[in-house]
């Protein structure tokens, strides 16, 4: 290596003060993901010294390599930053500066958008992370999806790495590196700090919307002649429309109606004259009804994550998480606030809605955009965003990925070179057979030592050494499809039942059945008077219940694997 | 080869004051040395040239020295000669040398082993010019160092049942 001839060069705020460095020498130190930071002590100029004024000042320290004559052969950058603290020591008459690269607060001066640029690749969702973070919480947030650190470069500029070892940049033998017990440690973390194996029970919970629309109506039992020998009591159209209407949990989209017979002379052997004074009657009505109802889905995915070749190798270090996220959907907007209230009452159509005409467009209680029909007839739609759904999910899968890359990686070599600019938390190093030892890793940590007194000039660093048991491929941290949900349908779906005609004072003693839907009326006058059983004068409309198959709450379980294979670097120990 | 006085700045030290006086000097720098992992010695530099000095010295009367304080610089021109070896006659001297009467360079040269006479024919600005000696293998020119200096110790002692008054003086090169 011969004989090195160095300065340290010190610029603050554009000025070298160089000279007025004290033999305490200048340490500039870098951490992967960390704050690089330097201190220095200067010489306090005569006069006042204002402290102030230098924080906040722009400082750079250099390396320079000189000839033994003084010609400067070199002048590389170690680190740029800025003057946190200054303080004075009036027994020295010295002013010590503590400096960093202020890599915290150049990121949180970052927009978004610059971090996202710095930083591609990275997941990032808000059902995982604050939306209101600010930008150095946003960068961090990213980093965790991301295997890799975002650090100051010796010029300042914040640059990414990969965590991944790439083509050493330099190669250190045994006459690059300073000797040691040993020259190079090398320190393998214990295994129960690996995790291979990570396994995620995400919940997605969504709603789906359905609207299934009935038709159902009533008839008059009797023809005209049967009504004309024996009348009975008939329903008015305020009836009908009042029975309809009140169907619970159905809502009332359209409803048509059949007067009575008009007057006239019917022919039922013999002619019967018929004046039909009472236009309110009916003898029959259909109706259509919308029932809305939503049904509520947990999907739950297994999502498993596994480093085969390390838990092959280590055996299996297990973690297990949860995450749960959910897409609003407005039920009560959509059902009402106690389901299919009734929002207005229809609008007559073609009369006065009492006496005449039909009731609704029939165009009320449209499906909802996007609602398709499905097996059942039902207007299904799903209320999920699946781009969010896709974007948590691999939020979540990149954070455990990354976990497992990071928890292979704690393994260091660590050893100590004659003062080498080229050498950064970006860069990586091999070093070939020093000790024994043949090694490749990214720098994790290095510290320049520039020591005016003693005239040592070193770098002491830090490799970090990803060992996986072997190296393998790692899956791409997609999304999965999200699974399905069809029921089969029922021979029968559920409808609304509103025809049936029962007659009291018929001569029976048949009682009346609150189950009964249709028409409970009397014949008038009785057809006998013994005995004598009077029914209510009522219409009742009734509806099946929704199939729990498409109303109760569902779990949907389904899984997906992935495979995560930490970098297999090079290390090789010789006894 | 008579001994020049002592000088720290102006103040001269009698000779009655130091009547067995010595003085060393050692390099003083910001070298260090480190082997690396074959065996080779790597070595930083990060500044040399300058130097140490310690003088000490006992006389019948004390040195004088009360007046000087370790925070001024003082010229110390030294009694102790350093020396230059060549082959050649022709030597060039350090600057930081005395110049003044009684403090002349002083040259020699090795003849068969034995040192001989070579005197110092004449000083052109540091290149001093030694007399040609047959047969010489080695030519040395002496000088006295002399350099600005910041005064590190500086005790002085009497002993009474010697009557002497011990002290020393510890230098370094500014």
């Amino acid at each position: 290596m011969g004989t090195r001839y160095w300065r340290e060069v010190v610029v603050l705020d554009g000025v070298d003060v160089s000279a007025r460095l004290t033999d305490d020498g200048v340490t500039t130190s870098a951490e992967e993901g960390g704050q690089g930071i330097f201190n220095l002590t200067l010489k306090a100029l005569p006069g006042s010294v204002n402290l102030d004024a230098l924080r906040g000042k722009a400082v750079t320290v250099s390396y320079q390599t000189r000839t033994a004559g003084g010609t400067i052969l070199s002048t590389e950058l170690l680190m740029t930053g800025n003057v946190d603290l200054p303080r004075y020591d009036p027994g020295r008459k010295t002013i010590s500066l503590r400096c960093t690269d202020r890599r915290d607060d150049r990121i949180a001066l970052l927009s978004k958008a610059a971090i996202d640029a710095l930083t591609p690749g990275a997941k990032w969702s808000s059902d995982v992370f604050e939306s209101e973070a600010d930008s150095f919480q946003y960068a961090s947030d990213r980093l965790r999806t991301l295997p890799g650190a975002l650090d100051c470069e010796p010029d300042g500029d914040i640059v990414y790495t990969a965590w991944a070892a790439a083509s050493p940049h330099i190669t250190f033998t045994a006459s690059g590196i300073f000797d040691g017990e040993p020259p190079v440690q090398v320190e393998v973390a214990p295994a129960s700090s690996i995790r291979n194996r990570t396994v995620l029970e995400l919940t997605y919970r969504y709603e789906i919307s359905y609207q299934r629309e009935a038709s159902s109506g009533w008839t008059y039992s009797q023809s005209t002649c049967q009504y004309l020998a024996t009348p009975t009591t008939l329903p008015t159209r305020d009836m009908a429309r009042r029975a309809a209407e009140g169907l619970s949990g159905w809502l009332l989209r359209s409803m048509s109606f059949t007067p009575l017979w008009p007057t006239g002379t019917y022919a039922c052997s013999p002619d019967v004259n018929f004046i039909n004074n009472q236009p309110q009657l009916i003898i029959g009505y259909s109706a259509v009804w919308v029932k809305r109802w939503t049904q509520t889905i947990d999907e739950i995915i297994t999502v498993t994550l596994s480093s085969t070749q390390s838990i092959s190798t280590y055996g299996e270090r297990r973690a297990d998480k949860t995450g749960s996220m959910s897409t609003d959907f407005d039920v009560e907007d959509y059902e009402g606030p106690s389901g299919n209230n009734q929002a207005a009452a229809l609008s007559s159509v073609g009369g006065d809605g009492a006496s005449g005409g039909s009731l609704g467009s029939g165009s009320e209680y449209p499906p909802l955009a996007g609602a398709v029909q499905n097996d059942w007839d039902d207007w299904r739609k799903e209320h999920t965003d699946r781009t969010a759904w896709a974007g948590w999910i691999e939020t979540h899968i990149a954070i455990a990925s990354v976990e497992h890359l990071a928890s292979h990686r704690l393994n260091r070599a660590v050893f100590a070179v004659p003062l080498n600019p080229g050498i950064a938390v970006q860069k990586t190093l091999r070093v070939n057979s020093v000790g024994g030892v043949t090694c490749t890793g990214k720098v994790v940590a290095m510290t320049h030592v520039m020591d005016a007194r003693t005239g040592e000039a070193r770098t002491d660093v830090e490799l970090a050494l990803s060992r996986a048991g072997a190296a393998g491929v790692s899956d791409p941290l997609m999304a999965p499809t999200p699974p399905s949900y069809a029921p089969t349908p029922p021979p029968t779906v559920g409808s609304v039942h509103a025809g049936g005609n029962h007659y009291g004072q018929d001569g029976t003693s048949t009682t009346e059945d609150d189950a009964w839907t249709g028409y409970r009326g009397n014949y008038v006058p009785p057809l006998a008077v013994s005995p004598l059983v009077t029914f209510s004068d009522s219409l009742r409309v009734d509806a099946d219940e929704i199939e729990a198959a498409v109303r109760d709450n569902t779990e949907l379980p389904d899984t997906a694997a992935y495979e995560v294979a930490p970098p297999h670097d090079e290390l090789s120990i010789a006894a | 080869m008579s001994r020049p006085m002592l000088y720290i700045g102006s103040l001269q030290i009698p000779w009655v004051a130091g009547l067995d006086m010595q003085q060393s000097y050692e390099p003083l720098d910001a070298i260090h040395n480190s082997r690396l992992a074959d065996g080779t010695l790597d070595t930083a530099v990060r500044w040399s040239g300058k130097m140490r000095t310690r003088i000490t010295g006992s006389g019948w009367i004390p040195p004088g020295l009360a007046t000087l304080n370790r925070a001024d610089d003082y010229v110390i021109k030294c009694i102790a000669p350093d020396s230059i070896g060549s082959p050649s006659n022709v030597i060039t001297l350090p600057a930081a040398r005395r110049t003044d009467t009684g403090a002349d360079p002083y040259g020699i040269a090795i003849v068969n082993g034995e040192e001989v006479p070579a005197p110092v024919t004449g000083v052109v600005g540091d290149v001093a010019t030694l007399t040609v000696v047959a047969g010489a293998t080695l030519y040395q020119c002496w000088y006295y160092p002399q350099f600005t200096a910041r005064l590190m110790e500086l005790p002085r002692e009497f002993l009474t049942n010697e009557s002497s008054w011990p002290w020393s003086i510890v230098a370094e090169q500014t």
